[in-house]
């Protein structure tokens, strides 16, 4: 399957100024290609796209040449940074992950999620706990793209090498696509089999000068090929 | 701006046509209309010949479509009718009832504000401890106790026992004012004692509070300045609520104490079926609560500048 | 690094817990810091890490005394050789003593950034000032917290941190929001204030950051911290470390080995006796169930008693 974004542009409002000009980006299933950049460049924007959680002001988002679900289940799904504000603060998480669907109990026990969690409100998890289930309410059979933003950000180290290597796992396995949206750049090379990056504008803090850029036209440059299967490719970091 | 207050003003047209539309439909299916209740009234028995007549007279024999539009023509042309009960014009009658039930709407609320934000701060910086317990079960016993009740324990107690105010009525100028105010004022005071409460509670919960701990400000200063102006934004809401109901009169205390206001009126002209004057009151309740909001939401304006200055940059 | 250089800010022993209701109305204490001790010399700059939501900056609240009316804390906190009560820390805070909260929502809504970071001991002269050092333009001053980007919110707050001449420095999570460069710039910043005679503790999950500028580096696992050591041994790997966790820490980078060490942090309702890492450690025996204290080590401190 391919994942498609043509010429997207991007602005709140008529008079807002715009937050991505002419972006484009495909990737395949089974491929995790990295985007890189500063914070404030339009990545989580660009994710929200990807995911169709909003709408570009022009261009298309297409799945193997159709535009995504307007209803229905979504096969691009999206996980964001604070998985403390992606669930149901009311909600124990045994609902919460049952939410699309009863999860495959085989899945929560290789995400590391302890059967007594089940039983718990999200306040008494930590970041990385909660992440987990983030992601097993995502990772169901018919899911083909992943859209991952900065979901690692707010976490320590060793929960971030648990959470990739999860990744990774379902990546092989079910071929799934994931994009990568991160600002750590040694984070990227591990995990990505692609990395591309936002080209760096003139960003400065006044919206006289982001006004002028959106005249220059911004596309991704793909700055290298890093092969599955090549040096410390992570195709062998898989399980 | 100019265009939003403009906008909002013109919403009144549809919701005035809409609610005395509504209203004088709902009066007309009553099975009794102001000439039976007249008849029953006085006590004298009319032919039907009479009242076949005095329906004539008052233009009650004619298809509702046409009463009302007639009536609307009216009042577009600044004519409410007449009362069917006293034969005044409606408009003066209204008119005449209104300082009283302002002059009450003020004093009340005056007397609200003035008991429950100094109380809910209190409660609320004093959480958990002697004082709070203490205000919030005085404010719990006020909650409780209905309106009617509590001006009746008034009259007994500052009138027939102490003999220092007057029952009833308006004669006895500002000092007749004061049991009715009691009487509003303590009930809402004891609601938004709570309210009040609630609100510094929260807002004392926040980050930022903490933060301006963090950067040495004194507590006192906190409150004030930053913890009550955040609040106000909520008590406010609540109280042009109040206002506005209060505005409308409030029948059962105007009742009691025969304050002559627009409660008083109303409830009188529902008794009469006394078309023309709750005609009049309807929509005086619609333009109070427009304005009201319209007032509320220029205030949040004012006070909060994520909505003002949020809208000029989007 | 000299020796000898007085210590600012000392925690001893400190436990943390809150009062909470837990099923149905029985109220019992959450303990979420246990037995925690660093200190923080002047002209250093410390580094606290470890996973998010696991109580770091619940450690800050604590030393400032700062934490909601349900938390209660044990053990002591020194500043300047004297016990930093809540007089006096009141009596330091925004002068002496500054804190660098997460985020904007620490600013007030409704007020004007300038007013807010000038404060009660600044003045509108050294407010510009420091924005002209951190890149706000002159307009931001005007502004209220709800216009600021992620990262002009950050500066911000830096700037009303260090409006007076703080002798201490905490800072909570100040990097996250921040490009690159600027993350970089505010360290730097702080390194100055250090070697201006400051002392800096910096609360952070990003190692990678605390490696370019933190003096020491505390390893921060389920509310206390397991070892404390010279940011040179972590650069060094996982030989020059002490504790488990802390090697466990530097093999899962990206940049290292990427390898994650299973198993997740206690909850705090439910830690084990003894050492809090045993059921996550090879090394583990029926020795470690018993209390763990922290021990001087190679230069460094640990709370491991396998540890060499």
């Amino acid at each position: 399957m391919q994942l498609k974004a043509e010429h997207l542009d991007f602005r709140y409002g008529e008079k807002t100024p715009w937050i991505l000009k002419d972006v484009s980006l495909q990737t395949e299933s089974g491929e995790r290609v990295g985007i890189v950049g500063p914070s404030g460049y339009g990545k989580s924007t660009l994710s929200k796209l990807l995911a169709g959680y909003v709408r570009p002001s022009a261009g298309r988002v297409l799945l193997d040449g159709e535009p995504l679900p307007e209803k229905g289940y979504c096969p691009v799904q999206m996980i964001y940074q604070h998985p403390e504000l992606a669930v149901n603060p009311r909600w124990k998480l045994g609902k919460i992950v049952k939410e699309a669907g009863d999860p495959d109990p085989a899945l929560l026990e290789r995400m590391g999620i302890e059967p007594q969690w089940l039983s718990r409100w999200p306040s008494e998890l930590s970041g990385g706990e909660l992440q987990r289930f983030c992601i097993a309410r995502v990772l169901n059979p018919r899911i083909r793209f992943l859209i991952c933003d900065e979901i690692t950000t707010m976490l320590d180290v060793i929960t971030q090498a648990q959470i990739w290597e999860l990744l990774l796992e379902a990546s092989e396995k079910q071929k799934l696509g994931i994009v990568v949206i991160t600002h750590n750049m040694a984070l990227a090379e591990r995990v990505c089999t692609r990395i591309v990056e936002l080209p760096a504008i003139n960003h400065a803090e006044t919206k006289e000068n982001r006004q002028t850029d959106i005249t220059k036209s911004r596309s991704f440059i793909t700055k290298r090929n890093v092969s599955a299967t090549e040096g410390e490719g992570c195709a062998d970091r898989a399980v | 701006m100019r265009n939003y207050i403009l906008h909002r003003l013109l919403q009144l047209i549809p919701i005035l046509l809409g609610i005395t539309l509504l209203s004088f439909v709902l009066m007309h299916t009553a099975s009794a209309d102001a000439i039976d209740v007249m008849e029953s009234n006085t006590g004298t028995v009319m032919s039907e010949e009479e009242k076949a007549q005095l329906r004539k007279e008052l233009g009650l024999d004619r298809p509702l479509p046409e009463q009302y539009v007639s009536w609307l023509a009216g009042v577009l042309t600044g004519d409410m009718g007449e009362s069917f009960v006293s034969g005044k014009p409606v408009f003066e009658t209204f008119v005449s009832k209104l300082p009283a039930t302002i002059c009450l709407t003020v004093t009340s609320l005056l007397l609200t504000v003035l008991v429950s934000i100094p109380l809910g701060i209190l409660s609320a910086v004093r959480q958990n401890r002697v004082t709070d317990y203490v205000i919030r079960f005085f404010s719990f016993i006020g909650n409780s106790l209905p309106n009617f009740f509590v001006s009746l324990l008034l009259i007994y107690f500052f009138s027939l026992k102490l003999g220092l105010l007057p029952v009833m009525g308006s004669a006895g100028g500002w000092r007749s004012i004061i049991l009715p105010t009691m009487t509003l004022g303590l009930a809402m005071a004891s609601k938004y004692t709570r309210q009040v409460r609630a609100a510094v509670l929260e807002e004392l919960g926040k980050d930022y509070v903490v933060g301006a701990r963090a950067r040495g400000v004194r507590e006192s200063r906190i409150l004030f300045f930053s913890v009550l102006k955040a609040s106000m934004l909520t008590i406010v809401t609540l109280l042009a609520m109040s206002a506005g109901s209060l505005l409308g009169g409030t029948a059962i205390v105007e009742s009691i104490f025969m304050w002559d206001g627009v409660g008083k009126m109303a409830v009188d002209a529902i008794e009469m079926r006394d078309f023309p004057v709750i005609q009049a009151y309807v929509i005086w309740m619609a333009v109070i609560y427009v304005a009201v909001n319209l007032a509320t939401d220029l205030l949040y304006h004012y006070l909060d500048p994520r909505i003002r200055l949020g809208q000029e940059e989007r | 690094m000299k020796k000898k250089n007085e210590k600012i800010l000392e925690i001893e022993e400190l436990t943390v817990s809150f009062g909470m209701y837990r099923k149905g109305f029985q109220k019992s204490d959450l303990e979420v810091i246990h037995s925690l001790s660093l200190d923080v010399e002047e002209g250093e700059i410390l580094a606290v890490v470890g996973s998010s939501g696991s109580g770091k900056s619940i450690l800050a609240g604590a030393a400032l005394h700062l934490l909601p009316g349900n938390a209660r804390t044990g053990g002591q906190i020194r500043y300047r050789g004297k016990p930093l009560d809540d007089r006096a820390c009141k009596r330091c805070l925004g002068r002496e003593i500054a804190f660098i909260p997460q985020s904007v929502d620490y600013l007030d809504p409704l007020m004007r950034v300038g007013k807010q970071v000038s404060g009660v001991y600044g003045t509108k002269e050294r407010q510009r000032e420091l924005f002209r050092q951190y890149q706000l333009p002159e307009e931001t001053e005007r502004k209220y917290p709800f216009q600021l980007s992620g990262g002009m919110a950050r500066r911000v707050l830096i700037s009303g941190a260090v409006m007076g001449d703080p002798k201490l420095i905490i800072a909570d999570e100040p990097t996250p929001g921040l490009n690159v460069e600027m993350a970089m710039e505010t360290l730097n910043h702080f390194r100055k204030l250090a070697d201006g005679g400051a002392a800096v503790l910096l609360i952070t999950h990003d190692i990678d950051l605390a490696f370019h500028v933190a003096d020491r580096i505390a390893v921060f696992y389920a509310g206390t911290v397991v070892e404390t050591a010279p940011t040179e041994d972590f650069r060094k790997g996982r030989e020059a470390l002490r504790h488990p966790y802390s090697k466990a820490f530097i093999d899962a980078l990206p940049q290292n080995g990427f390898r994650p060490l299973p198993g997740t942090q206690p909850y705090a309702g439910e830690l084990p006796k003894g050492c809090l890492f045993a059921d996550r450690c090879a090394q583990r025996g029926q020795e470690c169930e018993g209390q763990i204290p922290m021990r001087e080590l190679r230069g460094g401190k640990v709370r491991c008693i396998h540890a060499t």
